[in-house]
């Protein structure tokens, strides 16, 4: 056939394999939830959420994981927030472009894909012994907070980065300062950009399992946390814990778990989706 | 002894009277560049310019693309400090001070000195917020005070009457050609006393070009203007003295007149006529 | 108003000013020859100099408003016009200067009634009337009325056909005031170019105006072209 023809083909048998890849992923995404939903579902009660964990199944709840997830975010964003944002702005605003500066920015970014777990043995020995923090939820935080980090500095970097020059010029010829340039027009034209990573960060930071036990987060935890120098348990390390039981009562609470903390990552998507959907309708380049 | 003494005085008499001639000659100038060399890094933008700005007037460099206009203006505001390896030999006096010292603070240079530029860069904020915004960094909290400037600025730029039923409209959502005179107003807000303006119009369609052109044309009464144009006609059109750049060299300074009608250096009249740049 | 717009406006003023003036050197020149006021002819001689350095600014100004605005249509049309009239209404002041010296070269008073005879007077009425009605024709931007002009030119040229068979006549039958009657004759050439430069400076006007050529036509032809349209 001719070349029209042969094009007209392989615009169609790239259809194909892109609708086909979509698909897989969405199909396979939905079979699991799915299958967590149809298994979990008949546990989730009001019940579940407020009960303490124990050796029988039917009475164990989600009490103290939740809590201290909801404990670690809050502490996490405490800590990671200013200080990232802080540093992506330093970085990108005050830093002089220089050999040294390069080489920060390349690693930053390299941090970002350490495995967790390494942060968890840094967190141990930083936080947990020499700062004699103990295996409090403070020290969780920070050991989240620096696993985090990276991600929040690069996105700020790039959020700022995606504000036009022309802006930055049109403010300091009125006789701004650097701080008040930043201040009045830089962070408020790139802040759906820095909250979509702050958030996005925080959402992973909230599904992190490895450092956490590594620094000594219980599994079997009988009282909610009062302060952070408190002992606490997650979320992911109480399915964790479940899922390691042989009776399949547990892997029913696991479950249901998994919901509660797919909720929970899915409402934290759905706030950075918001915002940066608010924020962009504003500023149009 | 006495004609001695006398003599003294009468040439003390007489230092003075030409120190003072030459106080009010240079007095006379805005703004002076004296000698001016530009690099950036090993490349020279600018050689050895000099040239002074006549006051309450509109100045113009022409020059084809790249030949140092934009650079050679913006050393009057100082927004070339941003570029990293910027380096410069010269002096620029403003009012008779060199502004390229120690103790001038850039921001209060800033306020004297205001810049319009190329493509319109209003901020993603209201109309009212852009033109306040110059003087709310000062510090100016007096709500009266800050309405009043920013409607005498909207209309100094000839967009009041556009705007003036909801001046919290966002910025963005005005024309092109109406973004740009709002970008004039925000500058004239902190009254400065020379705008300089690079390439204002080059962006809008030849009806808002026409408009801006109009309002320089009033402004120049009140104000210092210096305007980098690449469009000759437009040279023609608005200003007193017109400076023609060519490979970071000046060619020729003088009366846009004289420069139009019948220039000094063959090479300014080449780039008038068109035969090249 | 834009800054064209100013530039144009001044350009007209200047325009109606040396109209104005030329006018005047006419009428005086009139008054000086028939009541030999020689304080007049003087006084023609020293505003030739004005109308020199006005003729010299408008064409500056000209030259500038081409160079620095790049007028089209009907501001082109009017600057080209503006230089054209501007040259011609110098040489018509030079023109009436010219009378002027004439007037005290010949030193004496001169009998009215020759003056008449010769046709003299009629032609100096005939051209002020004309550049009168350009003058208002100009500042009304009337182009009806200036083509009345052209029909008051015949009269100039008519008497100017016949100014040297019949000056020829005036001397053989009085010899003794050849240098007079010479005098006198040139006077009416100059007179019928004046009358000349005046119509040029209306078909100009007609020009800017209407964007119509009209020189170089005849009269006849001239009304019925105009008919047809």
């Amino acid at each position: 056939m001719n070349r029209a023809g042969y094009n007209r083909l392989k615009d169609k048998g790239f259809k194909i394999v892109g609708v086909s890849a979509t698909l897989v992923g969405l199909i396979v995404l939905a079979i699991f939830i799915g299958f967590i939903i149809f298994m979990g579902m008949e546990r989730l009660s009001w019940d579940f959420l407020m009960s303490l964990p124990s050796r029988f199944a039917d009475q164990s709840g989600i009490y103290t994981a939740w809590i201290g997830t909801v404990w670690i975010l809050i502490m996490t964003t405490l800590i990671s927030f200013p200080l990232g944002v802080g540093a992506g702005i330093y970085l990108e605003e005050y830093g002089k472009k220089s050999k040294l500066s390069s080489f920060l920015e390349i690693n930053i970014a390299n941090l970002a894909g350490v495995p967790s777990v390494i942060y968890g043995l840094l967190g141990l020995e930083v936080f947990v012994r020499i700062m004699k923090l103990g295996n409090s939820i403070l020290a969780g935080a920070l050991t989240l907070s620096l696993l985090i980090l990276p991600i929040i500095i690069v996105s700020t970097r790039e959020a700022i980065r995606a504000v036009p020059s022309s802006i930055r010029d049109a403010s300091v010829a009125l006789g701004a300062s650097k701080w008040q340039t930043i201040w009045s027009q830089i962070l408020p034209a790139s802040i759906g950009g820095i909250l979509t990573g702050v958030i996005l960060a925080i959402s992973r930071a909230v599904g992190e399992t490895a450092p956490l036990i590594v620094i000594g987060a219980l599994a079997y935890v009988p009282f909610a946390p009062q302060s952070p120098l408190d002992e606490f348990t997650v979320l992911p390390i109480q399915i964790f814990n479940w899922v390691t039981r042989p009776q399949h009562e547990f892997v029913i609470n696991a479950a249901a778990a998994i919901i509660v903390l797919l909720l929970i990552t899915f409402v934290m998507n759905g706030i950075a989706v918001y915002l940066r959907y608010r924020w962009q309708k504003k500023v149009n380049w | 002894m006495e004609t001695e003494t006398q003599k003294a005085k009468v040439k003390a008499v007489e230092t003075e009277s030409t120190n003072k001639q030459a106080k009010s000659d240079q007095q006379q100038f805005k703004l002076q560049a004296k000698n001016i060399d530009v690099f950036y890094g090993d490349f020279q933008a600018i050689q050895d310019i000099s040239l002074d700005i006549v006051p309450n007037s509109v100045t113009a460099f022409i020059g084809p693309s790249g030949c140092g206009k934009s650079t050679f203006l913006r050393l009057f505001n100082r927004m070339n400090d941003y570029i990293d390896d910027f380096k410069m030999n010269g002096k620029i006096l403003l009012d008779n001070q060199n502004i390229y010292t120690p103790s001038v603070r850039v921001e209060e240079l800033r306020k004297t000195v205001g810049m319009v530029f190329q493509k319109p860069n209003p901020f993603p904020k209201s109309i009212f917020e852009n033109v306040a915004y110059g003087l709310k960094i000062q510090g100016i909290t007096d709500k009266d005070f800050i309405e009043e400037r920013v409607i005498e600025s909207l209309k100094q730029a000839t967009l009041y009457s556009e705007v003036k039923d909801d001046l919290n409209k966002q910025a963005l959502a005005l024309s092109g050609g109406q973004q740009q005179r709002l970008c004039i107003a925000r500058a004239l807000a902190v009254k400065p006393s020379v705008l300089l303006m690079d390439e204002p119009t080059s962006a809008l369609d030849p009806i808002s070009t026409g408009k801006i052109e109009d309002l320089i044309h009033e402004l120049k009464k009140n104000y210092t203007i210096v305007i980098v144009t690449h469009n000759m006609q437009q040279a023609g059109r608005i200003s007193n003295r017109t400076a023609f750049l060519y490979m970071g060299k000046l060619i020729e300074y003088g009366e846009t007149e004289k420069i139009f009608t019948n220039p000094e250096k063959e090479r300014t009249q080449n780039y008038i006529t068109g035969r090249f740049g | 108003m834009s800054h064209l717009d100013t530039e144009l406006r001044l350009l007209n003023d200047d325009i109606l000013e040396i109209m104005y003036l030329v006018k005047t050197q006419l009428e005086k020149g009139k008054k000086a020859l028939i009541t030999f006021d020689k304080e007049l002819a003087h006084d023609i001689i020293a505003n030739e100099k004005r109308v020199d350095g006005l003729e010299l600014k408008i064409d500056r100004d000209c030259e500038n408003i081409l160079a620095l605005f790049n007028p089209v249509a009907v501001d082109l049309r009017f600057v080209i016009a503006s230089l054209k009239i501007n040259s011609d209404l110098e040489r018509l002041g030079d023109h009436a200067n010219s009378i002027a010296k004439y007037i005290l070269e010949y030193g004496h008073a001169i009998d009215e009634k020759v003056i008449k005879k010769m046709r003299i007077v009629e032609m100096y009425d005939t051209a002020i009337q004309m550049l009168s009605n350009v003058f208002s024709a100009y500042i009304a931007e009337d182009t009806e009325k200036a083509r009345k002009v052209f029909s008051k030119d015949q009269l100039l040229n008519e008497i100017n056909q016949q100014a040297a068979s019949s000056t020829a006549k005036l001397i053989q039958k009085d010899p003794k005031n050849i240098e007079l009657y010479l005098y006198l004759f040139s006077i009416i050439r100059k007179l019928e170019r004046v009358g000349d430069l005046t119509k040029n400076t209306a078909e100009q006007l007609v020009f800017y105006i209407e964007a119509k050529v009209l020189k170089h036509k005849k009269l006849n032809s001239k009304k019925a072209r105009d008919q047809e349209e």
